[in-house]
Order: C-alpha cells, then sequence, then structure tokens
C-alpha cells in the first residue's frame, strides 16, 4: 500500500474532486483496442493442426502398413501356384528332355560304334 | 458491476490466454475509472483517449507479468500511469518549447494561501483547471497529490532533478488555484 503524501487543504479538495471525477462509458476505444490487441495464442488452431498433423500421419502409416501387407500376400498367393505351375512344368519337361537326352546320346554311341 | 476477487481472477487468466471476451470485460469493469485517471493526464478528451488505448493494449500484452500480488486495479492503474508518462515523455522536447508560456501565465497571479473556497467548485471545473496546466506541471500535480510518489520518486520517474520537481508542483499549484479563483468570481457575479 502506497503511503500517499502529506497534503494541505486545497490539495485535499483538488485530490478529492478529481477522485470522484466520473466519466460515461463508452465503447469507442474497445474497437481501436481490439483491433491493436496481440492475436490469441491459437491453442485452439495449434490443437486442431498437431491433431491433423497426427492423423495423417496414422493414417499414412496405417495405409503404408496395409500395403505391405497386401502386397506380401499376394506374392504368397500368386507365387505358390506359379512357383508349383513352373517347378512342375519345368520338372516334367527336364525328365522329358533328360530321358529324350539319354536316348539319343545312346543311339549316337551305338552309332559311332558301328 | 462488481466482481468477486473470485470472479475477477477467473477473468484475468482467461485474458492470460487472450481470451477476447475476457479483455473486453476488463474493458468494460475499468474504463470509467481509468479514463478518469487518463482525464488528469491529458489536456482533452481526446488525448485521454490515446492514453487510455495505449494504456489497455499494454495491460493485455502484459498481464502475464501481474502474479496476483496486489489487486489487480492497482497493478492495471500503474501500467496506465505509466502509459500517460511514456506519452509525456515522448513529448517532451515540444513541451520543453511551451513550457515558457505557461511560466509566464502563472507567474503574473498571486493567489492567497489560506483562500479556501474551492469546495463549492464542480467537479468538471477541477478537471478543467487541470487540464489547462502545462503538461509537465499536470504530470508532477498528479503523481504527487494523486499517485502520492515523493519528489525523489517523481525525480526518477521524470528523470529531472527533486528541485524542478518541486517547483513545478507549487507553479502546477499556483496556475491550478488562479484557474479555479478565475472559476469562482466568474460564479459570483
Amino acid at each position: 500500500m502506497k503511503i500517499m503524501n502529506k497534503l494541505d487543504p486545497f490539495e485535499e479538495i483538488i485530490s478529492n474532486k478529481l477522485n470522484q471525477h466520473q466519466v460515461d462509458f463508452s465503447y469507442d476505444s474497445w474497437d481501436a483496442i481490439e483491433k491493436k490487441l496481440p492475436k490469441p495464442n491459437s491453442n485452439i488452431t495449434s490443437i486442431i493442426a498437431i491433431g491433423l498433423i497426427l492423423v495423417t500421419s496414422s493414417l499414412l502409416i496405417i495405409s503404408s502398413y496395409i500395403g505391405t501387407e497386401n502386397s506380401s500376400k499376394k506374392i504368397i498367393t500368386s507365387s505358390n501356384p506359379l512357383k508349383e505351375n513352373i517347378s512342375t512344368d519345368l520338372v516334367k519337361e527336364f525328365q522329358q528332355n533328360e530321358n529324350t537326352n539319354t536316348f539319343h546320346s545312346n543311339d549316337e554311341i551305338e552309332m559311332s560304334e558301328i | 458491476m462488481k466482481l468477486s476477487q473470485k470472479e475477477l481472477s477467473i477473468i484475468v487468466n482467461k485474458c492470460k490466454r487472450r481470451d477476447l471476451l475476457s479483455q473486453r470485460k476488463i474493458y468494460e469493469l475499468f474504463y470509467v475509472k481509468m479514463m478518469s485517471v487518463c482525464y488528469r493526464y491529458a489536456r482533452d478528451e481526446d488525448e485521454a483517449k490515446d492514453i487510455l488505448q495505449d494504456g489497455f493494449i499494454k495491460v493485455f500484452e502484459k498481464i502475464d507479468n501481474y502474479s496476483f500480488e496486489g489487486s489487480f486495479e492497482g497493478w492495471l492503474r500503474r501500467v496506465i500511469v505509466n502509459t500517460a508518462l511514456d506519452s509525456y515523455r515522448k513529448r517532451k522536447r515540444e513541451l520543453t518549447l511551451n513550457e515558457s508560456i505557461y511560466n509566464e501565465k502563472s507567474s503574473s497571479y498571486e493567489v492567497e494561501e489560506d483562500f479556501n473556497p474551492y469546495e463549492s467548485l464542480s467537479i468538471k471545473d477541477v478537471v478543467s483547471a487541470m487540464q489547462n496546466l502545462s503538461p509537465a506541471y499536470r504530470t508532477v500535480f498528479n503523481l504527487y497529490i494523486m499517485e502520492g510518489l515523493t519528489h525523489k520518486e517523481i525525480a526518477l520517474e521524470l528523470e529531472i532533478s527533486e528541485g524542478t520537481s518541486k517547483s513545478n508542483l507549487a507553479k502546477a499549484k499556483a496556475n491550478v488555484k488562479k484557474m479555479l479563483s478565475e472559476k469562482l468570481n466568474e460564479n459570483y457575479e
């Protein structure tokens, strides 16, 4: 609490009169004040921004995870019959070729001997 | 509109979060008192409004500095008074040039010390007399009589000597007395 100076009677009267002075309320100054006020801390906007970043990043992670899972599933499902087909076909062809090759080679031997 | 300390604290805390509605509430609550303070430091209504606007902007910018020690009104008033002093300091050079005019005016009057019919004067007359003082006199008068600062504190605040502060106060009082005496004479005639 500020200790006031000791005032003489004249100063007392002036002080009392000035303390009683009241002005009418007005919103005139508010418009000017509002325009110059520092912008809000934008807590809500920053929260929304952070939320959006989190949602998009999590969506990206989920979508990439689903993508890799699907592609790995495709490989398994699509490669298996292929592999099976390829392998069985190749084996059959190879066996056939081998049979014929052995036959031809035998013939050749026989022919050479002759 | 009276608010409890708790309600005011809630509004102040919201102001710290830059809540516009709460800032407007503070303006509504303290406009009348603070505008009265500004009137005393200004030469007219326009200047008082400028001080008030700048003051309230400073209040909302610096509200984080208010730590709920002491009354909010006291803190707010101090910011407004400091804004008025800033405004005075900015125009100090211009004011110094005009000071001689006011000095000449004041020196031509002799006022009786014990003459005390001023009680009958209206508040408007007293405010008007204050506004007609030179800015340097008005500032010292306000700081000494209304804010309770010592001459040493005034000297530090306004970067003047203690002697100048005392001299400005004496001249301010003499000028106010002279203006109010004239007003009283008008009223009696």
